[in-house]
């Protein structure tokens, strides 16, 4: 870090590599468009570069430079009017995302077929919650940041990134319902006469 | 519509069911455990390299065999190498017939000759070095002349680190 500072490239290069999954793993999630996603998250790091200075080695470099990806990827947002692009449209680029995104363990075609389906519909889902609620639910469990650094990272308050994640949590559960998933249990009840 | 569930969906969805206030943590640890599950999107195969493109940081590598040119060359190159060891012992008949072996002793004499008067004049130009560099070494050993060195080179250091600050702001914006 001291050296990607000190303008060190092939330091910063190491830091690009380290973080460039996580970070573009949010944006994508956050912007939901592979093409817009991959632009915006060279210019978080190109932006990250050029404020190293300010940065505060204090602080969880992740936390700061999820800040940033924050600003950024709302301000991306509010310029395109806070509208989404669907994964699940059937357009070729989003099928190619979703079937990269689907269970790449997956042996068999049905078992294939059950996971593409199930990655639609996760991403259905969380392309159904609100931008910001679908920031925290990626930073909170995909890169299983704490409460604290999703706080610092988003500038909200704790107990506001607590109620968000509750919410959005429900809410996606809600999505997938709708979509026709339901706990088996549930199910079994709902059949039983 | 039922369909089967993975299991940590499964799970994940029957905590939030359960509509308990205690279910809160199992249902969070259910949904890591689906994130886990649910590979993130990946970056494009060379993203780090575009961004470091993109922040005016990446040298441009040029690889000295991409060109055509060199391709003809490095070709033309073998081929005639080919054509050369095919010719090779037509060659050494033709030398054989134009030179006597007396010739060839001759030569290789008179070779050896030039490349010894030739080390001769090199090790009298080291000689007269190693006599500039004691005749240095003496002025140098002075304490006046050892400390106005001293004094020059830190000076040196200190412009040349003044510049690399430099040089590493401007690369910074």
């Amino acid at each position: 870090m001291a050296r990607a500072r000190a303008g060190a490239e092939d330091a910063y290069y190491e830091l690009v590599r380290r973080y460039e999954r996580p970070l573009y793993g949010l944006v994508a999630r956050i912007v939901r468009d592979a093409a817009t996603a991959e632009d915006l998250a060279q210019e978080i790091f190109v932006k990250a570069f050029r404020s190293l200075d300010a940065y505060d080695p204090a602080r969880k470099f992740s936390s700061w430079l999820f800040k940033i990806a924050h600003n950024a990827s709302i301000d991306h947002l509010r310029k395109r009017g806070l509208e989404t692009q669907p994964l699940e449209s059937g357009e070729e680029e989003g099928e190619d995302l979703l079937r990269r995104l689907a269970d790449p363990t997956a042996v068999s075609p049905a078992q294939r077929h059950e996971r593409l389906e199930m990655a639609r519909a996760l991403e259905s889902a969380m392309g159904r919650l609100r931008p910001e609620y679908r920031e925290i639910v990626v930073l909170r469990f995909q890169e299983g940041l704490a409460y604290e650094d999703i706080a610092e990272a988003t500038g909200l308050p704790l107990g506001t990134v607590k109620t968000h994640i509750h919410r959005a949590r429900k809410e996606l559960a809600e999505f997938l319902a709708q979509l026709g998933y339901h706990p088996r249990s549930e199910t079994r009840r709902a059949s039983e006469p | 519509m039922n369909r089967r569930l993975d299991d940590a969906v499964e799970r994940w969805l029957a905590a939030e069911a359960a509509r308990e206030a205690s279910a809160s943590e199992p249902a969070e640890a259910a949904l890591t455990t689906v994130f886990r599950h649910w590979p993130a999107p990946e970056p494009p195969r060379g993203f780090a390299l575009a961004v470091m493109r993109r922040a005016g940081l990446a040298r441009r590598r040029v690889d000295a065999f991409a060109s055509r040119w060199v391709h003809a060359a490095i070709a033309s190159a073998l081929a005639l190498a080919a054509v050369s060891v095919s010719l090779m012992p037509a060659f050494a008949r033709l030398a054989r017939l134009a030179f006597e072996p007396a010739d060839i002793i001759g030569w290789g004499s008179r070779t050896l000759v030039a490349a010894t008067q030739a080390l001769a004049g090199a090790l009298d130009v080291w000689g007269f070095l190693s006599r500039l560099g004691g005749a240095l070494g003496a002025v140098v050993a002075t304490p006046q002349v050892a400390l106005s060195l001293v004094l020059v080179v830190l000076c040196a250091g200190g412009a040349l680190r003044a510049l690399d600050r430099l040089i590493t702001a401007e690369r910074s914006f």
